[in-house]
């Protein structure tokens, strides 16, 4: 539009001078300067009425050619983005639903075989009951006889009968032993195994009594879990 | 002189059309228009519905590598238990409720327990059981010489058909004066397992375990179950 309206007035500016120009022409020679202005504005061809673009000219229009250009991009670039979003979106939810359907076609076919699931579940469940049961079961049969072997060596040293009289023995593997002996000095030397014997932790002595008829004792420990365990 | 006059004229329209010409290439409003209406257009449609569609896109990348777990999951699942022997596993799957039934009747224990005693001639002390959260338990007590007493707590605890866990075990020992034999009295509390089975159906994507894996301990119920 404003190169239109430029041209416009120009054409006009043309006529006009044509006009002044064929009145001049009418009348005496002109100056040699005047001369010399006119030949500057005329073209190889013809007339150049439209006067040269200045520098300032040249930069404003660069200048708006470049926002031009820039507005083209920004609105590929927009376009682009859009497109490139809008797809990525599409085509996610797409794969998405794909991997949807192949889930629950799976998922059939596993429920197809739900009883089987159910029932190895069912003996899961007990096989864990049982190992847990295990962890830390020991033998009580093993125990006292051991503790019996104990009071067995004391006898082999011909050291007089050592008898249990009872046996305690709890879940945490913790003993209690009492019973009666000849003298102090089986029951010292019973002590005395207890202690050394690896397989007992530990060992306390309760209590001791003397009579006119036998020795009393009762003893205290912990036997060795590793030892006693069934794991 | 009109001459002059006619030049300086066309200088002064020259001058005229140059200035409309600079005013003209000058950058006005309009031609800023495009590029700032694209600009906030840009930005309006980030926020509206850009970033959203990049987060819902974002989300179904998320949802997608999920399911793909689950796919994997699910068809380890399925290769596992088609890998599983039906008939075996039903079995298997008998034995083992024999052992730890699903209701251990109170009345099954005792009797059992009381058998097991009898075959060891042992005479009854006391004798009771009741029933608790997923066990039999009760209070017992025995006399009879050491050989029988000792195998009748190896028999309880290795060779019955239940589970049964011995607590508080106590042996006292009497001997005779005039026979010298020792009496043993054993006294203890026994407790026997049972496993009440959810009705619900199993959770597919519970973790999975084949059962398989613990064959000594379905050979150890399968010797249980036979001695019953």
């Amino acid at each position: 539009m404003n190169s239109e309206t430029i041209q416009k007035q120009n054409v006009e500016e043309e006529q006009q001078e044509n006009i002044e120009e064929t009145q001049q022409s009418k009348q005496p020679q002109e100056s040699p300067v005047i001369q010399h202005v006119e030949e500057k504005t005329r073209s190889r061809e013809g007339f150049n009425l439209i006067p040269a673009l200045s520098k300032e000219e040249k930069i404003k229009i660069k200048k708006k050619d470049t926002f031009n250009f820039g507005s083209l991009l920004s609105i590929i670039l927009l376009a682009s983005m859009a497109i490139g979003i809008v797809g990525f979106n599409i085509i996610s939810k797409m794969h998405l639903n794909s991997r949807k359907s192949a889930l629950s076609t799976i998922e059939r076919k596993v429920n197809e075989d739900i009883d089987k699931l159910s029932t190895n579940n069912a003996i899961l469940d007990r096989v864990k009951i049982y190992e847990k049961f295990k962890k830390g079961s020991f033998s009580h049969k093993n125990i006292i006889e051991y503790l019996k072997d104990i009071a067995a060596v004391e006898r082999a040293n011909k050291r007089g009968k050592i008898m249990y009289s009872s046996i305690e023995i709890t879940e945490d593997l913790i003993y209690k032993v009492s019973g009666s002996a000849p003298s102090l000095e089986q029951i010292a030397y019973l002590w005395y195994l207890f202690g050394i014997d690896e397989n007992i932790d530990e060992i306390n002595l309760k209590s001791v009594s003397k009579s006119d008829i036998d020795t009393r004792f009762s003893f205290e420990g912990k036997l060795n879990k590793v030892y006693f365990s069934n794991e | 002189m009109s001459q002059a006059g006619a030049l300086s004229k066309r200088k002064q329209r020259q001058a005229k059309a140059m200035s409309r010409k600079i005013k003209q290439t000058r950058l006005t409003l309009s031609d800023l228009v495009i590029p700032l209406a694209s600009g906030a257009l840009l930005i309006v449609l980030s926020i509206v519905v850009f970033i959203p569609m990049v987060r819902a896109a974002f989300g179904y990348v998320e949802e997608m590598k999920e399911v793909n777990a689950k796919i994997e999951q699910m068809e380890n699942l399925h290769k596992q238990l088609k890998s599983l022997d039906e008939i075996q596993m039903n079995e298997d799957v008998l034995v083992a409720r024999q052992v730890i039934p699903k209701v251990l009747l109170v009345s099954n224990f005792v009797y059992y327990i009381d058998t097991l005693a009898t075959e060891k001639s042992l005479t009854v002390g006391s004798l009771s059981s009741s029933d608790s959260l997923n066990a039999v338990s009760g209070p017992l007590s025995y006399r009879g010489d050491f050989d029988n007493v000792v195998a009748f707590l190896e028999d309880v605890q290795e060779i019955s058909p239940y589970m049964i866990r011995l607590e508080s075990v106590k042996v006292s020992i009497r001997e005779d004066t005039d026979s010298f034999e020792e009496t043993w009295s054993i006294s203890l509390n026994v407790s026997g397992y049972h496993f009440s089975e959810s009705d619900d159906k199993p959770d597919i994507y519970a973790p999975f375990q084949l059962y398989t894996e613990y064959e000594d301990i379905v050979q150890i119920f399968k010797k249980k179950a036979e001695a019953m």
